[in-house]
């Protein structure tokens, strides 16, 4: 009861010591509802101190409590509040994804996450359906390492290839994850086409003025390679969205990039009159 | 966590004018201009709306580069001035009908005329941009650069698409 009254007054230094005492104390070490308040208190502490920490100690203690909770067969309420937590706790994994991925770009984190989400989720609801988890969650992080390489072509600065590298294959890796799931995913075709196109205009803008012929030539194969790579995401794109902009200009592109001059002009055309039509 | 929205596909790096800027700057490797070219500046002339390309110049030839120890001048005009003779000019595809005009204004003047337009190095020019498997290449007529009074490497050659 003191824990409860500490908890309710958010004096939570003073709830852990005292629930911390009640989970150990013979009496009441095997009561479902100590084990529960437990995890609601840890929790909170959580939310208050280590709220972007994904290696945190109190949430990892929350689960803990909620799992031995579960094992004492607890009654219907306080399983109830059990399961509310367990899903409140699982959408922290999955809202600290963006802490990783907008602010670090860090990939591996962000699955990791991602993955403890899932886990976590899947003891909430045993049933559930991960689709369309699975599509946001591949398609913000591929989105985000384009748009990072977008920022990175279009920067003077020189260019760390190894990072440039590595953010197209993990983009190029989230959106094919995307189609395996979706094919006709829209966002995920352009994605991987400005992916594909982004590596060829890398070469060439980072070619330098002082090679010889044969060199530009065969950076011309690579870049000319990639395009063609970039060409048929581009085309299902425009099949399954004929009138987005976006994709017209990115056809537009590759057809430029590939020296298709009547076709490049062909859909500058179409994007004249797509502009025209939304003014 | 809301899906990004890319709507990235925009177009601020023209790649056709890189690789036309590379091409132009270092076909200066294969030719030798006359003895009256080699002192002031060295000139390439654009004739056309060119603005990528002028662009690619201006930062990587014009304000990096000398050719045979020339400062490096760029001339955006579909005119020549007499006083100011191009050591290169080239003349954009849509100026394809001026080729025959500049050909003739500056025959044995040490000037290298490049131009895009099909079949024009069969004709006018010494050197013409054309593409091949969606890449961009170039053929070559030593016969005219003989005429525009300059002298050509022979490895030039090989290099070339098509000679004539």
């Amino acid at each position: 009861m003191e824990a409860l009254d500490c908890y309710q007054k958010k004096d939570l230094a003073c709830a852990k010591n005292k629930i911390d005492e009640v989970v150990i104390y013979p009496d009441t070490k095997d009561e479902p509802a100590a084990w529960t308040l437990r995890a609601y208190v840890y929790f909170q502490l959580f939310k208050n101190q280590e709220v972007n920490n994904r290696y945190s100690k109190y949430r990892q203690e929350s689960i803990k409590s909620l799992e031995k909770s579960e094992s004492l067969s607890p009654d219907p309420d306080v399983k109830e509040q059990n399961k509310k937590l367990l899903k409140i706790i699982a959408e922290t994994f999955y809202n600290q994804i963006k802490v990783f991925l907008y602010d670090s770009l860090n990939y591996n984190a962000c699955l990791e996450l991602y993955n403890n989400y899932k886990n976590i989720y899947k003891t909430y609801d045993p049933n559930v359906d991960f689709k369309n988890k699975d599509i946001e969650f591949h398609l913000s992080v591929g989105g985000q390492f384009v748009s990072t390489m977008k920022q990175i072509l279009d920067s003077s600065k020189d260019v760390d290839e190894s990072k440039f590298k590595k953010y197209n294959e993990i983009a190029k890796i989230s959106f094919n994850k995307v189609l395996e799931l979706d094919p006709n995913n829209v966002s995920a075709l352009e994605g991987l086409a400005i992916t594909y196109y982004n590596q060829g205009a890398h070469i060439i803008k980072t070619m330098s003025f002082d090679i010889p012929f044969e060199e530009i030539y065969q950076m011309q194969d690579k870049s000319v390679q990639y395009f063609k790579q970039a060409l048929p995401y581009m085309q299902k794109a425009y099949e399954l969205k004929p009138d987005d902009p976006n994709i017209v200009e990115g056809l537009a592109g590759i057809y430029w990039a590939l020296n298709e001059n009547e076709k490049h002009k062909e859909y500058m055309k179409k994007l004249e009159k797509l502009k025209k039509e939304e003014k | 966590m809301c899906v990004l929205l890319f709507s990235s596909f925009k177009q601020n790096y023209d790649i056709n004018a890189k690789i036309k800027a590379v091409y132009i700057y270092n076909l200066t490797r294969y030719f030798e201009w006359p003895e009256s070219a080699k002192s002031g500046n060295f000139i390439i002339q654009i004739v056309g709306n060119a603005n990528s390309l002028i662009k690619e110049l201006n930062e990587n030839v014009v304000a990096k580069k000398t050719i045979g120890g020339q400062k490096i001048e760029l001339i955006n005009s579909d005119k020549i001035d007499k006083n100011k003779i191009p050591h290169i000019i080239y003349i954009t595809p849509e100026n394809s009908s001026k080729i025959k005009t500049f050909a003739s204004e500056l025959k044995n003047k040490g000037t290298l005329l490049i131009t895009e337009q099909e079949g024009a190095a069969k004709t006018f020019a010494v050197i013409n941009f054309v593409v091949i498997d969606n890449k961009q290449k170039f053929e070559y007529n030593k016969q005219n650069a003989i005429k525009y009074g300059l002298k050509a490497s022979e490895d030039l050659k090989q290099l070339a698409s098509a000679v004539y």
